[in-house]
């Protein structure tokens, strides 16, 4: 193609469809539909009244040749205009007559069957590599972004392109000259990149108009010719000049065409509805066929959406997965952080890597005895934690400390959610308001996609979040089963009777209101005081993480409507098409996850194996283990 | 043997499949008038009408760095 051309179409299609994603996805979607209509589209299947009516013998003459193709009912249209085009100029263009016309030559010879199959072959191939194109520069700056939100706003607008055309449209003369002025300053700087003046650039223009528009420069283009090219040479030149002379009188009347949704319903289901090529486009992106996806192609009914779950889908998906990941461990951090900080509180120092106890701070109460020095017998510190250190937590206290934390995971993930999902709701309300018509802007795949991986991830959340006070509450009780073997060996030598009525494989129970004080040796001595004053904070923060459990238990719910939120009555069904896995499948699945067959699912066991499940099975799940 | 005015017609008309404004009805003609001139098959016009919409996708995709922006390119093609 020539240079200047291409970069004067080039950014003509820029103004046209914007060199963005969005104008991309249009673009191609133009041309797509394109050969869709030049190309595939059957006679049969039409319904051009106009141009059966009036050239129904040719129709009928070629429909007993089998089918042909829209491209060839045109062209044999075209025929016959440029001929009456000659026979009223009165030039001898040497065009084959009806009598003469050879249709048998000029509409292949080879049968629709095979045509059909070269066609696919040609079309998909085209169709793997760009797509994989698009994929790769899709991914590429998806992966610059840092924002759900932005990230879910394009989508839509992705969306929107792929799957809706513009039904009615009347560009203004004004409009479209003042875009195509706009296009020629753009190409001016274009050719000025490439070395052309702004003179040369006039020049070729005006040479170009005056090819396409001037009839009598096409013809003394036509009769310079050559004599043996003369024949179709001219019969091409006319033509175009035809085309071109329709283009301007559909410019006067400030008309453009479009294409109907219909028409890109139909593109697609003859195009694009085909596990081949989805096969072909997802081994090209070197990913798994979704089942979403593959299940998608035999639904009719969502064939304006084969582009885009084939083109742009994925890519969308994983951004989206891949920003919600990372915003969930945020939220991990944070909550995590501040059950340690409250434990901290309570004179219990974590390491925040492995949540094994460092340091137990002893309460100084009035029964409790430290050593001057401030180290206890066990070795723990004194007098230097939080503000809870140097006395007894009420319960009243660890429960209002267990509540502010769950209220700041359930304002963690609602906001989280809501980053996602109510850009999403603004755009359909939006759509409703502004056009009820409007094709649906939901997308099913994508929406059932993202409920899929907003349970993941949600899920994956809360498993992180809950596993952590598993492991804390374990290293707790060790902690204190610990003091109390000590304790009990201090008891046969000392002779002192000590039976405390926990003994530490109990963590549950030993976590109810009454946990605290029912650890009470029954008698007192230095070295019991001593022992209860660093098992006080160790207690209390048993109960404060059993009562953020049980909180979490009663009042879990916050998620389940945070993820609800976004359901429209579309996405609630969406939603409903993969299956939330059964607390036995969950249970099977956690065994599996226990590489080390001890029973215990750990923090690292878990992040290392993608468990889905819906986040309610954590919850028994953690009840189970306690 | 085209003559280098019909190659040039032929070039320009290549590119008007292209165009947004044009309907099918006109694209049509213009793959006749191509096929015709150019002696194409039509399986060569189609290779070569995606042959021309794929150089020009392929334009659209090329990053552009924006000087404007730290963000680099990802503001141009949002």
């Amino acid at each position: 193609l020539p240079a200047h051309g291409l970069i004067i179409l080039y950014w003509s299609v820029v103004e046209d469809f914007g060199a963005n994603l969005v104008g991309v996805a249009k673009y191609l979607q133009q041309v797509v539909m394109d050969v869709h209509l030049l190309f595939f589209r059957t006679l049969s299947l039409q319904a051009d009244q106009d141009m059966q009516t009036k050239h129904s013998n040719l129709t009928a003459l070629l429909k007993t040749g089998g089918l042909i193709s829209l491209y060839q009912a045109y062209f044999i249209r075209d025929i016959s205009k440029t001929l009456d085009l000659s026979e009223n100029s009165g030039k001898n263009l040497h065009l084959p007559t009806l009598e003469n016309f050879d249709v048998v030559h000029y509409c292949g010879t080879q049968n629709a069957a095979s045509t059909h199959g070269d066609y696919r072959k040609i079309l998909d191939q085209w169709l793997v590599n760009i797509i994989a194109k698009i994929s790769k520069s899709c991914n590429s700056v998806l992966s610059k972004m840092e924002s759900a939100t932005d990230v879910a706003k394009l989508q839509l607008r992705v969306w929107n392109s792929c799957t809706t055309v513009i039904t009615a449209s009347a560009h203004s003369t004004n409009s479209k000259q003042s875009r195509h002025s706009n296009a020629d300053s753009k190409a001016s700087d274009a050719n000025n990149l490439i070395g052309l003046g702004h003179d040369n650039k006039l020049k070729l223009d005006a040479e170009s108009v005056q090819r396409f528009f001037d009839p009598h420069y096409k013809a003394s283009a036509a009769s310079s010719s050559q004599a043996g090219a003369s024949s179709s040479g001219s019969f091409g030149l006319t033509s175009i000049g035809h085309v071109i002379q329709q283009q301007k009188q559909h410019q006067q009347q400030a008309q453009n065409y479009s294409f109907s949704q219909s028409d890109w319903c139909c593109a697609c289901l003859d195009l694009l509805q085909s596990k081949k090529l989805l096969v072909r486009v997802s081994t090209e992106l070197g990913i798994a066929a979704s089942s979403a996806t593959a299940e998608s192609a035999n639904r009719n009914a969502e064939a304006h959406t084969y582009l885009w779950s084939i083109a742009f889908m994925n890519s969308f998906m994983h951004q989206v997965e891949r920003l919600l990941r990372r915003s969930c461990e945020d939220v991990l951090r944070r909550v995590r952080q501040d059950v340690l900080d409250a434990l901290f509180e309570l004179g219990i120092d974590v390491d925040p890597t492995t949540l094994a106890v460092k340091h137990v701070l002893a309460v100084a109460s009035k029964s409790s005895s430290i050593a001057p020095d401030g180290q206890n017998g066990d070795g723990s510190v004194a007098g230097s934690g939080g503000p809870l250190a140097n006395s007894v937590a009420s319960s009243a206290t660890l429960f209002r400390k267990a509540e502010s934390i769950r209220v700041a995971l359930e304002d963690e993930v609602i906001n989280l959610l809501n980053e996602i999902i109510i850009p999403v709701k603004e755009k359909d309300a939006g759509q409703k308001d502004g056009n009820k018509n409007e094709q649906d802007s939901n997308d099913p795949m994508s929406s059932s996609a993202l409920s899929r991986a907003l349970y993941v991830q949600c899920s994956q959340l809360l498993a992180q979040m809950l596993i952590s006070l598993r492991v804390l509450a374990v290293s707790v009780s060790k902690h204190v089963h610990g003091q109390t073997v000590t304790l009990s060996h201090q008891t046969v030598e000392t002779g002192v009777k000590y039976s405390p009525r926990f003994d530490g494989s109990n963590v549950f129970s030993a976590c109810g209101t009454s946990g605290a004080a029912n650890f009470s040796p029954k008698h007192g001595g230095t070295k019991v005081s001593s022992h209860h004053a660093t098992a006080t904070p160790l207690l209390s923060g048993l109960l404060l993480i059993g009562r953020v459990c049980w909180l979490l238990k009663i009042k879990g719910r916050f998620v389940e409507d945070a993820l609800m939120l976004g359901d429209t009555s579309a996405n609630s069904v969406s939603s409903q098409r993969y299956d939330l896995c059964s607390e036995d499948q969950f249970i099977s699945a956690c065994e599996i996850a226990d590489t080390d067959g001890d029973g215990v699912l750990t923090y690292t066991e878990a992040v290392e194996v993608n468990i889905q499940a819906s986040f309610p099975v954590w919850f028994y799940l953690l009840l189970f283990q306690f | 043997m085209l003559t280098d005015c019909e190659q040039t017609v032929l070039d320009d008309a290549k590119l008007l499949l292209l165009d947004r404004t044009l309907g099918p009805a006109e694209k049509a003609k213009i793959i006749a008038s191509i096929g015709i001139l150019g002696s194409y098959s039509r399986v060569e016009l189609l290779s070569l009408f995606l042959q021309t919409a794929g150089a020009i996708l392929e334009s659209m995709l090329i990053e552009k760095p924006d000087e404007d922006s730290d963000e680099g390119s990802v503001a141009h093609f949002l």
